[in-house]
């Protein structure tokens, strides 16, 4: 709680100590912003970003978070995470392909979507999507037990997320 | 490295000067040092001077190496912290109950010569054991890294399992899920993660994370503020709850990473410094040996000479 008392500007201390009152802050201004971090284990891909609108692709369906959306705990499938964000004038679309993990959204307009892999979609190489896909549904036809027939089962759903992101028919 | 100078080839340095100390040079009596007879003592000397040159060489070496090293395993911590950070950020405010099943995931270096690191580590274990268990709290260790049989040693039946082998590269974080899994196939009522935090180059100190174990995660209220897709809880806290134990464990890896190499880089530098301090006390000893010897060898002749003519 000290905390608090320590970071009220000392302006306003001896302002309210004086008896003037304090001009209302307007409701635009008390409005939190969305701030993103789009983390992985090796590092932050978005760190403590402003943005306006995410949207993530939560295992029952893509959805968009937006500021001061209700705290939220959703797991993600592999999929594309959209980042529109402000930039100057313009609105910017970043989009990141990511392997799979969760978007906790806080009280305080904080949405943390930590993932395994994340990766701009722009650098995937598309003809090694596509060859990918090509392979892991050539395994899963193949594959004698369950293990070998989930994980080529998992290889598979991702790379037609990878091939549809990309928007390459297969 | 200090324990390793005095036992070596150097302590007898410091034991065979029958009441003189290699820290008073000016003290040491001529007759001791003078005559032929103790070229064997300067002999001696001058392979403990060989001596500590090569172990000051070493430790430079390695703290040169270590440095290195921290440089980049310091970026490594830095660029993971957001992510083992926000693993945990859901639970803030979550009050964690150890209840009867407490799962502690220790971690060691694989290599000595980091300083007071693993003994630190080692000491809050016990520390922390005993009050778990006078709470009631069964605690089962697992260790990561070589130093963590070494730590384990009195309380070896209170060990689940130990990893070796995991700091002499970095482990990605599919190979701390592996061990992650091996932790939630347990069942623990609650896991804990100790490390050392990264404060500084010279200042790391042991931390411990703890974490609920999914049954209380299902139990507890806290969640009741958060929207679950598909309203299916159990199943989505399940996959949080491996997921942040994983998230947390590689978070404690890459910090030790860093506090290791810290360490390490420290204790070479002092060991080098004192090695370097010896070394000139041992010059200065053997230099005033040398020349003793040849005054008494002079006086000899001469006093030989002039008892002929």
């Amino acid at each position: 709680m000290f905390n608090l008392t320590r970071s009220i500007p000392r302006a306003t201390r001896c302002l309210a100590a004086g008896g003037i009152a304090q001009p209302a802050r307007s409701f635009a201004a008390e409005a939190k912003a969305l701030k993103l971090t789009l983390a992985c284990p090796h590092t932050a891909i978005v760190s403590n970003k402003e943005v306006s609108l995410v949207n993530v692709p939560g295992v029952s369906g893509e959805f968009g978070i937006l500021a001061e959306h209700v705290p939220t705990i959703a797991e993600l499938k592999p999929g594309v995470v959209t980042v529109f964000s402000k930039k100057g004038a313009d609105e910017v679309q970043d989009k990141y392909f990511i392997s799979g993990g969760f978007a906790f959204m806080s009280a305080d307009s904080n949405l943390n979507i930590n993932v395994v892999e994340a990766v701009a979609l722009d650098l995937i190489d598309p003809e090694a999507a596509r060859e990918g896909y090509k392979r892991f549904s050539t395994e899963l036809g193949t594959a004698t037990d369950d293990l070998a027939r989930a994980k080529a089962q998992i290889g598979v759903e991702v790379h037609q997320s990878l091939c549809a992101a990309l928007n390459i028919t297969v | 490295m200090a324990g390793l100078l005095r036992a070596g080839p150097l302590g007898a340095a410091f034991s065979k000067t029958a009441g003189t100390s290699l820290l008073a040079p000016s003290v040491v009596s001529h007759a001791e040092l003078g005559g032929v007879r103790n070229g064997a003592k300067l002999k001696e000397v001058k392979g403990r001077i060989r001596s500590v040159k090569n172990i000051g060489k070493i430790t430079k070496t390695m703290k040169m190496i270590a440095s290195a090293r921290l440089r980049e395993a310091q970026t490594r911590m830095e660029k993971s912290r957001p992510f083992a950070e926000s693993a945990v950020k859901p639970f803030e405010g979550l009050k964690v109950d150890l209840k009867k099943n407490n799962v502690l995931v220790s971690i060691f270096s694989d290599r000595g010569l980091c300083g007071g690191l693993n003994g630190n580590v080692g000491r809050l274990i016990t520390s922390t054991m005993s009050q778990r268990q006078t709470a009631g709290t069964d605690v089962s260790l697992v260790g990561m890294g070589d130093k963590a049989i070494t730590a384990f040693g009195p309380t070896a039946d209170k060990v689940a399992f130990s990893y070796g082998e995991t700091s002499k590269r970095n482990l990605s974080f599919f190979a701390v899920s592996e061990i992650a899994d091996q932790v939630i196939a347990k069942n623990p009522d609650s896991v804990s993660v100790m490390f050392n935090k990264f404060h500084s180059v010279i200042s790391m100190k042991p931390e411990i994370i703890d974490l609920p174990g999914y049954q209380a995660l299902l139990e507890s209220p806290f969640f009741d503020q958060f929207e679950f897709e598909d309203d299916n809880r159990e199943f989505h806290l399940q996959d949080v709850y491996e997921y942040t134990v994983a998230s947390s464990i590689f978070g404690g890896y890459t910090e030790n990473m860093a506090s290791e190499l810290g360490s390490r880089m420290t204790a070479m530098d002092n060991a080098t410094r004192n090695a370097g301090d010896m070394l000139k006390k041992l010059e200065i000893w053997y230099n005033r040996g040398r020349q003793a010897a040849i005054t008494t060898e002079l006086t000899e002749i001469i006093s030989g000479a002039a008892a002929v003519e």
